[in-house]
């Protein structure tokens, strides 16, 4: 029966949309070198193009960085009361159908730095992924 | 040297002259646009023998407008030719099944429309389009034709599509191909290999009289 269905008719796949690993988000850690017992706060994370971004006075471990498909690129400030830090990513986007019954979604990759003033920075991961790349920045102050 | 050596040396001249031309519609399209809301297309084939081989051509076009919380849609023409070897030419009634090989082109145009949820910067309206694409594949073809009434036969394919090259995409890789398919596997990975199955109603346009081999003895 299912074999002439699929006959006529292309075999449908099991579609699970829970399953879709995009996302439109990097994930940074900060760490403090050399010393891993600090904690970090900063007084303000600011996100050109888009304003402060909340949780920012929060005790930072690790911090979602937000990134727009209709750029290919993102500045984030980050304030303290003696320190300005400046991270500047750039990445490609490309649009995809997931799953015919799924949304539409970006795959965000080639994720990189154009700038930034911390102390140093790994790029962990260059394509956002949720199942694969669970980090994409190491940030270290 | 025995009388049945002799028989299996005893060899007919081969008769490269076309004796046939087949036309034929392919009725897998016409079911699919019939049953499918979001796909038309319409496809067919023309082959001509030469000996025990065809050269066959195939071409199409297609076009799928997805509607889901995505509008997706996709409208280009295929090409296809190559040749096919007959394995049954002593078939009385010019039944066949054959063997194939195929070139396959297909040149399209893609867009696809979506609103993006994002958190930070609010809904955002999506629109991006691939003009002039082409993609270009090799198939492998099982074919049985048979006759239904005088000069009509029922063919169907069974096709294994492989080595799919495109060419450069402006903003994103398309969801459908022309006369391949699906290029997107159930996830995240393009297909390299896909296999389809089509049924043609062929007529056969016989403009001489061609002798049927006989079997070689054994």
């Amino acid at each position: 029966m299912s074999f002439g269905f699929c006959l006529l008719e292309s075999c449908n796949e099991i579609e699970d949309c829970t399953l879709n690993p995009y996302s439109n988000y990097a994930v940074a850690t900060f760490d403090v070198l050399n010393d891993e017992s600090q904690i970090i706060a900063f007084d303000s994370i600011i996100l050109e193009g888009f304003g402060r971004l909340p949780g920012d006075r929060d005790t930072l471990v690790g911090m979602l960085l937000p990134l727009n498909a209709e750029t290919s690129e993102a500045v984030f400030h980050y304030y303290t009361d003696s320190t300005l830090y400046s991270l500047a990513i750039s990445y490609d986007s490309q649009p995809l159908i997931y799953e015919l019954s799924c949304e539409a979604a970006i795959k965000f990759s080639d994720l990189d730095t154009s700038y930034h003033s911390f102390d140093s920075l790994v790029i962990v991961g260059s394509e956002v992924h949720l199942d694969y790349v669970p980090i994409n920045f190491e940030i270290y102050l | 040297m025995g009388i049945s050596q002799i028989a299996d040396t005893v060899r007919i001249k081969p008769d490269w002259k076309p004796s046939r031309l087949h036309i034929g519609i392919d009725g897998s399209r016409l079911m699919g646009t019939a049953i499918k809301v979001h796909k038309s297309s319409l496809g067919g084939m023309v082959d001509l023998d030469f000996h025990r081989f065809l050269f066959a051509f195939e071409g199409g076009v297609e076009k799928i407008n997805r509607i889901k919380t995505y509008e997706y849609t996709n409208q280009g023409a295929f090409f296809k030719w190559g040749i096919d070897y007959n394995l049954i030419p002593h078939n009385k009634y010019r039944n066949m099944v054959s063997l194939g090989l195929r070139y396959a082109q297909s040149e399209f145009s893609d867009e696809l429309n979506f609103e993006e949820e994002n958190a930070w910067f609010g809904t955002q309206v999506l629109q991006f389009s691939n003009k002039n694409v082409s993609a270009h594949w090799t198939e492998i073809l099982l074919r049985l034709n048979v006759r239904i009434w005088k000069n009509i036969f029922l063919g169907s394919v069974l096709r294994i599509e492989l080595m799919k090259n495109i060419s450069a995409t402006h903003q994103f890789i398309p969801f459908d191909i022309p006369g391949w398919g699906r290029n997107w596997k159930s996830g995240t990975d393009e297909k390299t290999a896909n296999m389809g199955f089509s049924y043609y109603l062929i007529y056969n346009f016989s403009y001489r009289e061609k002798e049927i081999p006989l079997k070689r003895l054994k």
